[in-house]
């Protein structure tokens, strides 16, 4: 026999999809279409701070969560959001290749990473304010000898009500030798 | 004006009227005296209009009821293969950029227009598109380095007969403007720099970034024809790609964004941040 859904669950659901959109947020649509290939030795973190997440609308958005689609032997760490290092003439991101975790870093541009990576939150019930642009930030483990593959990441979020995704279109590569 | 069908059609103010142009395949036919056959765009007809390879109409806005009438445009001289600027991208560390312009590929130019004369004044008057049938491969270039990426078109040069209806005078119209891939091409080295300031941090020997040029930023003078000069953007399609691979540590950065965001050129560089 086909199990029966409970009139509140039916209610609850409508009451989620009727909050849902699938139009572009206030995150905005993940950029543009490219590819980020990182080398690393498998089983050893590397940091990915890549994406800025930027809030064009005027109310606050709330994170609720994140995943990395079509990943083919990589594992990820906790998310964080952190904020943007505004250095003489340019703003910068945290970046990508640096170790696991971004504390450990060194060299040049170390400073303003181990700054950012002080001030993280977070990614999950983390708020971006109006206009706010916040760094996401993870760690990416090659679990295969071979090459690892993923898509951008998918990021879950809310605003005024109404929840979004926003797909990354820039994919993920952690490899031998890019 | 660029139209891909399927999306919605340019908003034109009253009085004015939507005419495609004939494709690149249909333009790259004619002989000077010959017409260029427009088709008035209705939203009937729009879906069933000739698309160029990379499946775009070129459209042009007509005025209609009190503005100037004017005929077919008559294709009158070709001016030759000119290279023009597809990609531009900036290195002052140790990197090597790769620029492919991949088949289907579309570029967005820049129509010069002229009301006194086939040598007169000619500006800005609208857009036209053309499109690879192939895929273009340049020379990966090493080190610090600032390029223009170039491939040819042929440039062509095209008369209107306009009638202004509250003088009754008749004049021409001049236009200058792409009409064929050629392919090939042609490297130049700029000394200018734009700025670029949001930026990401490539730390490791190896690091590369490879962006699809969905959209482009335009780069004014992206062909010549003596004084004459049109502005020129690669988009529209994700077959043009441009990578950099970083053979030391160092930033890339985007002009009004960072590199996943930033449409338009990118420009690698030292981390001093």
């Amino acid at each position: 026999m086909r199990p029966l859904m409970s009139v509140g669950a039916l209610l609850a659901t409508a009451a989620f999809l009727a909050a849902c959109s699938s139009g572009p947020g206030p995150l905005g649509q993940g950029g543009t279409s490219g590819q980020q290939c990182m080398p690393q030795p498998e089983g050893v973190p590397t940091t990915v701070g890549l994406y800025d997440l930027h809030n064009s609308g005027s109310s606050p958005v709330t994170v609720h969560g994140i995943s990395l689609p079509h990943d083919h032997g990589l594992t990820m760490t906790s998310s964080w959001l952190t904020p943007i290092y505004h250095g003489v003439g340019r703003d910068l991101v945290i970046g990508v290749s640096w170790p696991w975790p971004p504390s450990r870093s060194t060299g040049a541009g170390a400073a303003a990473v181990r700054w950012a990576w002080a001030r993280r939150k977070p990614l999950t019930g983390a708020v971006i304010k109006p206009h706010e642009d916040l760094n996401l930030v993870f760690g990416l483990t090659r679990t295969t000898a071979r090459n690892s593959y993923s898509g951008g990441p998918v990021i879950t979020y809310s605003t005024g009500g109404t929840a979004y995704t926003v797909s990354e279109k820039t994919t993920l590569e952690v490899a031998k030798s890019c | 004006m660029i139209w891909k069908p399927g999306t919605p059609l340019p908003k034109i103010a009253s009085g004015y009227q939507l005419v495609a142009w004939p494709p690149q395949q249909v333009l790259d036919k004619l002989r000077p005296g010959q017409a260029v056959t427009v088709t008035t765009v209705t939203r009937h007809n729009a879906d069933t209009l000739a698309v160029n390879p990379a499946g775009l109409v070129n459209l042009e806005a007509e005025s209609g009821k009190g503005g100037p009438v004017c005929r077919a445009a008559v294709f009158k001289k070709d001016l030759g293969s000119r290279p023009a600027t597809v990609m531009q991208s900036y290195s002052y560390i140790n990197t090597t950029q790769t620029f492919t312009y991949g088949e289907g590929q579309s570029t967005d130019f820049g129509v010069e227009i002229s009301v006194t004369g086939p040598d007169g004044k000619f500006s800005g008057g609208g857009h036209t598109s053309v499109s690879t049938d192939d895929s273009q491969g340049f020379t990966p270039q090493n080190g610090p380095s600032n390029n223009y990426f170039q491939t040819y078109f042929e440039i062509g040069k095209y008369r209107q007969l306009c009638t202004n209806p509250s003088t009754g005078k008749s004049y021409y119209n001049w236009l200058i403007e792409p009409y064929q891939w050629n392919a090939g091409t042609k490297y130049d080295h700029p000394r200018y720099v734009p700025p670029a300031t949001h930026c990401t941090p490539e730390h490791k020997k190896g690091d590369n970034f490879t962006k699809h040029t969905t959209t482009a930023k335009t780069i004014k003078a992206g062909y010549s024809i003596g004084a004459i000069s049109g502005t020129a953007e690669t988009g529209y399609s994700k077959t043009a790609e441009i990578k950099f691979v970083f053979h030391e540590p160092g930033v890339l950065c985007g002009h009004d964004n960072t590199p996943p965001n930033a449409p338009g050129f990118l420009d690698a560089g030292s981390n001093i941040g």
